[in-house]
């Protein structure tokens, strides 16, 4: 009975709101207007843009103040995205085949206005057999005259790209080293296997100079992150270790390796060790690192567990600074996060990707959430000049 | 009725399971324990280290990444072919002590490569591998000296020269004439 005069009411409801809209409608027909289609010109590009990996199809562009969608730039789950020094161009290093998932393979650098995101130019590239999307795996030199991408078939090297003549300068044999971090001109240098870098001077023509350092870091106990970061205005790179090591580098043909720090240490907290049962605040995620230029601060993604835990998500940013070797603040994240991203301007957003995709935008001087966008995103994002 | 009525098919599965288990091969040293097989440890030191590229069974396709299955004892044929293997920093830089590294590397020679191994090889020693693994080949055109050792190996072993097939896949894949 009650159902039965809930129905009732809600029907004679809805005949009331239909009877009225029809009685608008004779009273002021409206004009449908016809949607005008345009090309769209994206302003230059602003230190609070963001570009996450989205839906494993695109990197979106954000405005990361208005949180809105301002485009999207196509790459395949394999596609690897920097933006050249001067913001005018993204590159994408991708794999893709014929059919899809099989069929001929085709490997390429693409070349995006960044104003236009019109397609300006595919250079061909030499198979890279096996490929990942990580931001160690492409670069751009700081002079935007070369491209350089990490191959592994599974024989490592890394394929060095002409991009002011568009055309494939030379591969590098890199033996047991692996990724790419450039140097502030004239080269670029990969981590090893045995602990050290190679470092490989190259200027144009045939020609490549390789030195290497010395062991530096303990590959088999305590390994450095492939997620290192380096800053190609300076070729200053920031190396760090599952325990929370920090080796602050120069890159060149001979690179300075600062004398190792603790993280935790710098947060007044104890060293973590490399125990099974050493429970201890660490970096971890899947990007775990990100570097704010106009302050030089650090921000890592930590969380409390074991060593051998380096890609458990992080519940905290630790916010350091890493010249004087002290912890600035430590930010709470709405929930646990994958990937960092930080922009390089002074008053800088904090972008944090959740496991299931959704990226927070924290204002880092106060740590307060802006917003959460539903981005679909992976852990991996583009923001400018970093 | 209800309660005992599964009790046969329960029977039924376990007698299938140990038929499947007692049909697998045994493994390469014959070790059990009840009746899961047991991987020797150098061999498990093998897998870990290099048959995720190179194959379980040293089987890989040969343009991509080498066989080793009867190819690999071709380099034993030359002092520079030997040096080769252990001075690939994969190999140099593995996370093994000398002696270790020393068994797995024989492991990998003496069976997989048992057919292509000329008559008198010694095994590698301790000594031998630790003297090498300190002179990683760090070269910026690692391809390049590959193609050189094999040259000398199928000049001594001419029966060799499948390992050849390699390169030629290699530089066509650089040169962008070939699609892996």
């Amino acid at each position: 009975m009650v159902g039965w005069s809930m129905n009732t009411a809600w029907r004679a409801a809805f005949s009331a709101m239909l009877m009225l809209s029809a009685g608008a409608a004779h009273a002021d027909t409206p004009v449908l207007q016809a949607e005008q289609s345009d090309v769209a010109t994206l302003p230059p590009v602003a230190p609070h843009w963001f570009l996450p990996a989205t839906a494993d199809t695109a990197y979106t562009i954000y405005d990361g103040d208005a949180g809105r969608i301002l485009g999207t730039v196509p790459a395949s789950i394999l596609g690897n995205i920097v933006l050249s020094p001067d913001r005018r161009i993204f590159y994408v290093a991708d794999t893709i085949w014929s059919r899809v998932d099989h069929g001929t393979r085709q490997d390429l650098l693409q070349e995006y206005d960044a104003r236009t995101l019109k397609l300006l130019r595919e250079i061909d590239l030499p198979p890279r057999a096996l490929a990942v999307y990580k931001k160690q795996d492409f670069d751009v030199s700081p002079d935007g005259r070369w491209g350089y991408v990490f191959d592994m078939s599974p024989a490592t090297s890394v394929t060095v790209i002409d991009l002011a003549h568009g055309s494939v300068a030379r591969t590098v044999d890199i033996p047991g080293c692996a990724l790419v971090f450039p140097w502030k001109a004239g080269g670029f240098s990969s981590l090893c296997g045995d602990g050290s870098l190679t470092n490989v001077g190259y200027a144009g023509g045939t020609e490549v100079k390789v030195t290497h350092t010395k062991p530096f870091f303990d590959a088999n106990n305590d390994p450095i992150f492939e997620q290192g970061m380096v800053d190609r205005a300076t070729g200053r790179a920031l190396f760090i270790s599952y325990s929370g090591k920090v080796y602050a580098t120069t890159l060149g043909q001979d690179p300075v390796v600062g004398t190792p720090w603790s993280i935790q240490q710098a947060a007044g907290q104890p060293v973590a060790g490399t125990g099974v049962q050493d429970i201890a605040w660490r970096p971890g995620g899947a990007q775990p690192f990100a570097w704010n230029r106009a302050s030089g601060h650090l921000f890592v993604l930590m969380h409390v567990g074991t060593y051998w835990t380096h890609k458990t998500a992080g519940t905290e940013v630790w916010e350091i600074d890493p010249a004087a070797h002290v912890l600035v603040r430590r930010i709470d994240l709405p929930e646990p996060a994958r990937g960092i991203a930080v922009s390089p301007d002074a008053a800088p957003l904090l972008y944090s990707t959740a496991e299931n995709g959704k990226v927070a935008t924290i204002d880092v001087r106060t740590g307060t959430v802006r917003r959460t966008i539903e981005a679909q995103a992976g852990p991996m994002a583009l923001v400018p000049d970093m | 009725m209800m309660v005992r009525f599964p009790r046969p098919a329960v029977l039924g599965g376990l007698c299938a399971l140990g038929l499947s288990v007692q049909s697998l091969p045994p493994p390469a040293s014959g070790a059990r324990s009840g009746t899961v097989p047991v991987v020797p440890v150098v061999q498990g030191r093998y897998l870990i280290g290099c048959g995720g590229c190179h194959g379980v069974q040293g089987r890989s396709g040969q343009r991509v990444v080498p066989d080793l299955a009867g190819q690999v004892g071709y380099f034993l044929c030359t002092p520079e072919g030997r040096e080769y293997l252990v001075r690939l920093p994969n190999v140099a830089f593995a996370n093994l002590s000398s002696q270790d590294l020393a068994d797995m590397v024989n492991f990998v020679v003496f069976t997989f490569g048992h057919d292509s191994l000329p008559a008198g090889t010694k095994p590698y020693t301790a000594a031998e591998i630790a003297r090498l693994r300190a002179d990683p080949l760090r070269m910026a055109d690692l391809h390049l000296y590959r193609d050189h050792v094999v040259r000398g190996v199928v000049r001594t072993c001419p029966r060799a020269r499948a390992l050849h097939d390699y390169d030629t896949a290699q530089a066509g894949r650089e040169s962008g004439r070939d699609a892996p």
